[in-house]
């Protein structure tokens, strides 16, 4: 039983895809919120690299995939925090609750 | 040499989630940044325990670092005072949404059994003990077989770059 085997990456993938989720879910703060997307993100790519460690010893497809998906996280990493910070200057904190400007206000 | 590996993995494996769950649970913002920043370094020690050593050097330059560097400063540029009270409490949003979180986990398990009739095989590879250095392979499929994805990605950072710049510098009237 103590043989490291793909079950046990995959699980610990899972686990951390849900706290991530149950991050993104629960919090009000939009940082906050940001992290549990990257957690998701890194869940997703220890899943890449397990399957392109046991299955396909030699292709390695996953381990390139891991790169783009990194590089694209970050690139929404960026823009999301820019957009975080230009909102903080029309309103007065980063409450997802109470960021209504494009409400339909009849 | 199998007990090493499962230690390793059992070392990897708490610090990984003790710090994802540091992340939602910590009051302040800062706490769950450095707890952000613990996972990530775990996730990369993950990797190179897959092999995968490019990855876990970008994992540790990308994440580890520069993410966190840019999240420390989106945080000291909006945080204010009463951010606090913006942490996880008891309501309504936290009870839904940590049942959905744990329904999801559940049918993720549910799959990962093959519907309860136990694991599937290809589940219980072990792994191999002849560990390989992958960087050299890595380099080879993504300028040989993925070309074209990785140059719509130098595009892609480029577009990002000028919006980022666009979005950022609009304060001006």
């Amino acid at each position: 039983m103590l043989e490291v085997s793909l079950v046990h990456y995959i699980i610990l993938s899972a686990l951390l895809f849900c706290i991530g989720l149950c991050c993104v879910m629960v919090s009000r703060n939009l940082l906050r919120i940001f992290m549990g997307i990257e957690l998701m993100l890194n869940a997703v790519n220890i899943n890449l690299a397990a399957f392109a460690y046991f299955c396909d010893g030699m292709v390695l497809g996953g381990q390139v995939f891991i790169l783009f998906v990194m590089a694209i996280s970050v690139c929404e990493m960026a823009i999301g925090l820019v957009i975080v910070v230009a909102l903080s200057r029309h309103s007065e904190n980063i409450d997802v609750n109470s960021q209504d400007v494009l409400e339909d206000k009849q | 040499m199998g007990i090493l590996n499962f230690l390793i993995f059992a070392f990897l494996f708490c610090l990984i989630l003790i710090s994802a769950l540091g992340v939602v649970a910590a009051r302040s913002i800062s706490v769950s940044l450095v707890c952000m920043m613990v996972c990530f370094l775990g996730v990369s020690g993950v990797f190179f325990s897959l092999g995968a050593d490019f990855a876990g050097a970008s994992q540790i330059i990308l994440y580890g670092v520069s993410v966190a560097i840019l999240m420390s400063f989106a945080i000291m540029l909006v945080s204010k005072k009463d951010d606090r009270v913006l942490g996880v409490s008891f309501s309504w949003r936290s009870l839904i949404g940590g049942i959905c979180c744990f329904g999801i986990l559940m049918i993720l398990f549910f799959t990962m059994s093959d519907g309860g009739r136990g694991l599937p095989a290809v589940l219980k590879k072990s792994i191999h003990p002849e560990a390989f250095s992958s960087t050299f392979k890595t380099a080879s499929e993504l300028f040989s077989s993925y070309i074209l994805p990785f140059e719509v990605l130098s595009l892609i950072l480029l577009i990002i770059l000028l919006g980022a710049a666009v979005i950022a510098g609009k304060e001006r009237r």
